[in-house]
């Protein structure tokens, strides 16, 4: 037994031997008679491992994934701590694929995702997955623009089309023309993406992908990260010795607790990605150069469903309104959702997602939305949810790469609101890290922690 | 010096010789070779087997299925389009004359003109029962008058082909046959809300 504080402050739950702890043959002998004898159902949770994702969402799956693919000799194991993932915020995603973004790694990781979805019937097969078919919807986006904004959106469609991005400009005309039930009041321009974006039930997909993930061999563990254990280094950094995180203990919800020792360590838990840097840094004691916070947090988003009769639903995209209310068709039978993020300054400050706030809804996207489409005049509002967003409070975008001092800790956290569809480069990022240690396919070197500690942020204009 | 190359150059000795280098290094068996080449080199040879033919015949649709952009630029966006699916083994429609033209057994310098003409537009495309999938598409899409389109019995005709083929013909398509595809759901047919 190593650290007595843990089992002080965890009373009531026993500490499982690690890989490390010295065991006799005749322990050993003892454990396996025990299990032998009671003949339960024993979930085995690997005790080492060399590459450990901590949160089994679409990021965590998708690196387990792409690992498993490109090298399966090594040991992945991921670990989740709901597996009726009733607050992560994939399950709860409108699941959109755009193009239209400022960066230009961002344009480039959602064209690899399209990419994936083209193939995805064949990449994702395998026995529990015997007919992929995600239902991608090829809608697209449609963004509002004013006079004060018509400028950026020009810009920006510069770059898009820089990078081979199918996006269209259309006037206030044309616009009529395409879509015959938007009213076009107060609109300079509109920017359409007409190919490889549109949206996905983001349930199915992140289902399809654990399920491939465990069939190439990824280990799924039900359980919670409580805190890390720490080595001393083997080489001396500036003649001082250099602490590196080695063992993460674990509790299974069974009354267990259960320390996994790694090689690599990914941080892919979503919202709460905050929470275990801090757990990370905490283990490392007091030296401040080791490890400093990471700017992710969960804040609370609502998403309204409503039934309108004569509402349209031949040709219409995702429209994005200038004030920045959003809302798409869902199915053909007239149902639509619809939402708006808000400022800074109006956000929830409670994180429960069962009390939602109709006022909202009342207040500022209803007449929004009669005003832009005037046959929702007969709006009926049917049903309401609320998830998280993991954001990132520094620029809002994705934060991805080694710890410069912790070279075996990866962050992969802050994609506010777009990780889903950015979901599949940043795991193809992370797993070439781990195994090429550099990368490959999109160069993401701007998106490094480092503009973290040197508080220079990376800002997308525009970001729904 | 000289002695021990001649003595090196005849059979029996460079066969002991090698044999003695080999008994110094690990022997290898089949098994331990195998189970290297699934793990480091991640090629499990019973898959590569199986697959083998399957493997084949996807590289050489895909390989079909490219942007040919130096074409393009050489012979123009019509008569790009016509020669690429005269090659696919589909066919085509000229501007005012009713023949269906193809390549059955001859030269494709007998059947279509080599340079661009200012007179020479397409007008129908047959790419029934040929490999064509959606990268393929962009060699035929920067057609100005397409009137009538037929992807009957194509197996790998997509949503995401429908998708291209209504934003790029919006304006100019009349017919279109899109019969007996399995691969296209109801979200590809949604996409064709945007043809007039």
């Amino acid at each position: 037994m190593k650290d007595t504080k843990s089992s002080d402050t965890f009373s009531g739950k026993i500490r499982v031997p690690g890989a490390d702890d010295p065991k006799n043959a005749l322990e050993v002998f003892k454990i396996q008679y025990e299990n032998f004898k009671s003949l339960k159902k024993i979930n085995r949770v690997p005790k080492q491992t060399e590459v450990l994702v901590i949160g089994g969402g679409i990021i965590g799956s998708f690196i387990a994934y792409w690992i498993k693919q490109q090298s399966p000799s090594l040991n992945v194991t991921v670990i989740e701590k709901d597996s009726n993932y009733s607050k992560s915020s994939t399950f709860w995603s409108l699941g959109g694929f755009r193009q239209q973004f400022s960066l230009p790694e961002n344009i480039k990781m959602s064209l690899f995702g399209a990419e994936f979805m083209q193939n995805s019937h064949e990449l994702l097969k395998c026995e529990k997955n015997y007919k992929v078919d995600l239902q991608f919807n090829h809608d697209g986006y449609l963004f509002l623009a004013s006079t004060k904004t018509a400028d950026q959106l020009y810009h920006n469609h510069r770059i898009q089309l820089a990078h081979k991005a199918r996006v269209q400009l259309l006037n206030k005309e044309e616009l009529k023309q395409k879509f015959k039930w938007i009213n076009p009041e107060g609109i300079e321009l509109a920017s359409f993406g007409y190919q490889n974006e549109g949206w996905v039930d983001a349930r199915k997909f992140l289902l399809a992908v654990r399920n491939k993930a465990n069939f190439l061999g990824a280990e799924y563990v039900n359980g919670e990260v409580i805190s890390f254990e720490n080595d001393a280094n083997d080489q001396l950094l500036l003649d001082q010795s250099v602490k590196t995180i080695k063992t993460a203990l674990v509790d299974t919800l069974d009354g267990k607790l259960v320390p996994i020792k790694f090689q690599t360590v990914v941080n892919a838990a979503g919202p709460w990605a905050g929470e275990i840097s801090k757990l990370a840094s905490e283990s490392l004691g007091s030296v401040k150069s080791q490890m400093s916070d990471l700017p992710v947090e969960p804040r609370k988003r609502y998403i309204f469903m409503f039934y309108a009769e004569n509402g349209p639903i031949l040709n219409v995209p995702l429209t994005i309104d200038q004030s920045g209310v959003f809302f798409r068709r869902q199915g053909l039978s007239n149902y639509y959702f619809c939402g708006l993020n808000q400022s800074p300054d109006k956000e929830p400050k409670d994180l429960d997602l069962e009390k939602i706030d109709f006022e909202y809804f009342e207040k500022e996207i209803k007449p929004v939305l009669i005003h832009r489409v005037p046959a929702f005049k007969d709006l009926k509002l049917i049903n309401a949810w609320a998830g998280y967003y993991d954001y990132n409070t520094l620029d809002q975008n994705l934060i991805i790469g080694k710890h410069p001092i912790q070279r075996n800790f990866i962050f992969a956290n802050g994609s506010s609101g777009h990780g889903l569809q950015h979901s599949a480069a940043i795991g193809r990022a992370v797993s070439e890290l781990i195994i090429h240690d550099s990368y490959q396919t999109i160069d993401l070197k701007r998106f490094g922690f480092e503009r973290v500690l040197r508080n220079q942020p990376l800002k997308e204009i525009d970001v729904v | 010096m000289r002695l021990t190359r001649i003595l090196f150059m005849t059979k029996s000795v460079r066969d002991e010789l090698l044999e003695m280098q080999k008994a110094k290094q690990k022997s290898k068996s089949i098994s331990e070779f195998l189970v290297w080449l699934y793990k480091e080199k991640n090629l499990s040879l019973i898959h590569a087997f199986r697959t083998y033919n399957e493997t084949r015949i996807n590289e050489s649709i895909d390989s079909v299925n490219k942007f040919f952009e130096g074409d393009l630029n050489k012979l123009g966006p019509d008569l790009h389009a016509a020669t690429y699916t005269l090659k696919l083994g589909g066919k085509c429609r000229l501007f005012g004359s009713p023949r269906w033209l193809s390549l059955d057994s001859k030269n494709l310098e007998d059947v279509l003109p080599v340079q661009s003409s200012q007179n020479f537009q397409v007008e129908g495309l047959d790419l029934s029962k040929t490999v064509i999938k959606a990268n393929g598409i962009s060699n035929i899409e920067r057609c100005l008058n397409l009137k009538t389109l037929r992807l009957r019995d194509c197996i790998y005709n997509d949503d995401w082909l429908l998708s291209r083929v209504s934003h790029s013909f919006s304006n100019t398509l009349e017919n279109l046959d899109i019969s007996n595809c399995p691969n296209v759901t109801d979200n590809g047919l949604l996409t064709l809300g945007y043809l007039k």
